[in-house]
């Protein structure tokens, strides 16, 4: 068994060095498709802090009237924290409301107008976070139920949504777009570089029709005289991984800094956490797509 | 060792192969099968080899029905059969050593027993000296030689040689035929087809000729009749 091994290995070897010249081609289609698949997977990470950022600054704002009494205040908190979909209830009171609009003044004129008004013109706040971005339509509807209530409606002035949320909104369309475009061209990337690997693997059966002439004479069996052709495939699936990530890890070492300055992530640095994984999955998915595209011709032209 | 009982084979064009042939050949016979092109010769022996399946009759083995063996087990069948063909079908780029030692490599023997039984072929089929040299390098008696020595390096039980002194002159075609009865000497059973008055009448050993696919004429120990 080692020894049959043994010789579909050597025999796999001598076909891919045979066939170098013609299996350019299959090669260079499955760096690309690798490339792409990679290039969706960094993308989405490149894009993941720059989301989670934006998503923190989403909240929803609900304004209560000036007089709003504390205890009203206090129990409709309690209320809203039992929600499911509710993180967190940050309770701005009136005097800290003021206290961050001032702060937030630059100009006197505006201060000097709020002095001469002689009283607190602010009411308190609620910042409401919910706990995943999908569930602000949810908490919202529920702070609308509870403005429109005869017991809340005296003490509330508005809820807000804050406008990031529909910023976020669009860019997860757009994300969600370009990732489903990236993977459809991947799966055409893929089923072309399968089709050219199948072509490439059908030329090297043929010019080994005289060994699998012979095997056949000679009663070889079929895992013998298959074996060479898968091991070719695989082969070829091998150096196309390696290509990739010698392309993807200079590409990314010298876009990190342009793409820092867009995204937060550092590109390189990430990569780096996750070469390996990257690198097996590079490698590894060549293999597998080298060793599909041989079965598929092997199966067709290849009769022991 | 092998019985064929009312065997026919038709093609799809509607050409005849064989035409309801029953004949039976024991272990350690040398039966030379004789005819004009067309006669059906080829047609027998591709299903001898389960190459192609009869459309008619029945093919035993040492009583296996070979048209009944599936074709993963097919290997299996073809590793008791050495097969030498006219056209030699050497692998040009091995050498003597390489294109014999492969045979056994197919067949999953080991190293050590390819040194030993390799380096014993060529001695039987004296070809020793040329073990290095490529399929080029060497005359068509040789060609011959080697492809006779991987046929049966895997010590068949049965020798199929389709015309096998096709393409050689008279002093190799005699050399050739020597080997062949050496060969059968050992033990093996030997089918051979040819066209040579020649090599049928310096066997004297049985003759069978087909003429349409039949089977007209099978004497024991006959020559060349046409």
């Amino acid at each position: 068994m080692f020894t049959t091994l043994n010789r579909i290995l050597a025999a796999g070897f001598k076909g891919f060095y045979r066939n170098f010249t013609i299996s350019l081609s299959a090669i260079l289609v499955m760096v690309i498709s690798l490339l792409s698949f990679a290039g969706i997977y960094l993308t989405s990470e490149l894009l993941k802090p720059s989301i989670a950022q934006l998503e923190k600054k989403v909240d929803v704002n609900l304004y209560f009237e000036t007089d709003a009494g504390d205890e009203e205040i206090n129990f409709l908190k309690a209320e809203l924290e039992k929600i499911d979909q509710v993180a967190s209830v940050e309770y701005v009171t009136r005097d800290q409301a003021l206290q961050n609009f001032k702060e937030r003044q630059t100009s006197d004129v505006i201060l000097q107008a709020l002095d001469s008004i002689g009283e607190n013109p602010l009411g308190a706040v609620f910042n409401i976070k919910a706990k995943q971005i999908s569930q602000y339509d949810e908490v919202a509807s529920f702070l609308d139920v509870i403005e429109g209530s005869p017991e809340y409606a005296p003490i509330i002035e508005r809820v807000n949504y804050n406008q990031n949320k529909l910023a976020i909104d669009k860019l997860n369309v757009i994300i969600t777009s370009v990732q489903r475009f990236g993977i459809a061209i991947s799966a055409l990337l893929v089923i072309l570089a399968i089709i050219i690997t199948y072509n490439t693997i059908r030329l090297a059966i043929y010019t080994a029709r005289n060994e699998v002439a012979v095997m056949r004479l000679v009663g070889a069996s079929k895992f013998f005289a298959r074996g060479p052709f898968i091991v070719e495939g695989i082969f070829y699936g091998l150096v196309a991984g390696i290509i990739a990530l010698l392309i993807l890890w200079p590409a990314i070492y010298y876009a990190a800094p342009f793409l820092q300055e867009i995204f937060i992530l550092n590109l390189y640095d990430f990569f780096l956490t996750k070469v390996w994984v990257v690198g097996a999955f590079l490698i590894i998915a060549g293999m597998i797509l080298g060793a599909i595209s041989s079965l598929l011709a092997i199966r067709k032209y290849l009769e022991i | 060792m092998i019985y064929l009982d009312g065997v026919s084979k038709k093609y799809k064009k509607g050409d005849v192969g064989v035409k309801d042939v029953s004949v039976s050949i024991n272990r350690g016979e040398f039966v030379s099968i004789v005819g004009q092109s067309g006669a059906g010769k080829t047609s027998l022996l591709k299903i001898l080899l389960g190459e192609e399946k009869p459309t008619a009759g029945t093919v035993f083995f040492d009583s296996v029905d070979i048209t009944k063996i599936p074709s993963r087990k097919m290997n299996q069948y073809r590793r008791r059969i050495g097969v030498v063909f006219q056209d030699f079908r050497l692998l040009p780029d091995k050498t003597v050593y390489e294109n014999i030692a492969f045979a056994m490599e197919a067949s999953g023997k080991k190293n050590t027993q390819i040194k030993k039984d390799v380096s014993y072929v060529l001695k039987l089929v004296g070809l020793e000296e040329k073990a290095d040299r490529f399929p080029s390098d060497l005359s068509g008696g040789q060609k011959q030689r080697v492809a006779i020595a991987r046929a049966i390096v895997n010590q068949p039980d049965l020798i199929i040689a389709d015309e096998p002194t096709g393409n050689l002159d008279p002093i190799n075609t005699s050399e050739i035929v020597d080997i062949f009865r050496k060969i059968n000497a050992l033990g093996a059973t030997v089918i051979l087809t040819t066209h040579n008055k020649g090599v049928v009448d310096k066997l004297e050993s049985r003759v069978i000729t087909m003429e349409d696919g039949k089977i007209i004429r099978d004497t024991t120990k006959g020559g060349f009749v046409l």
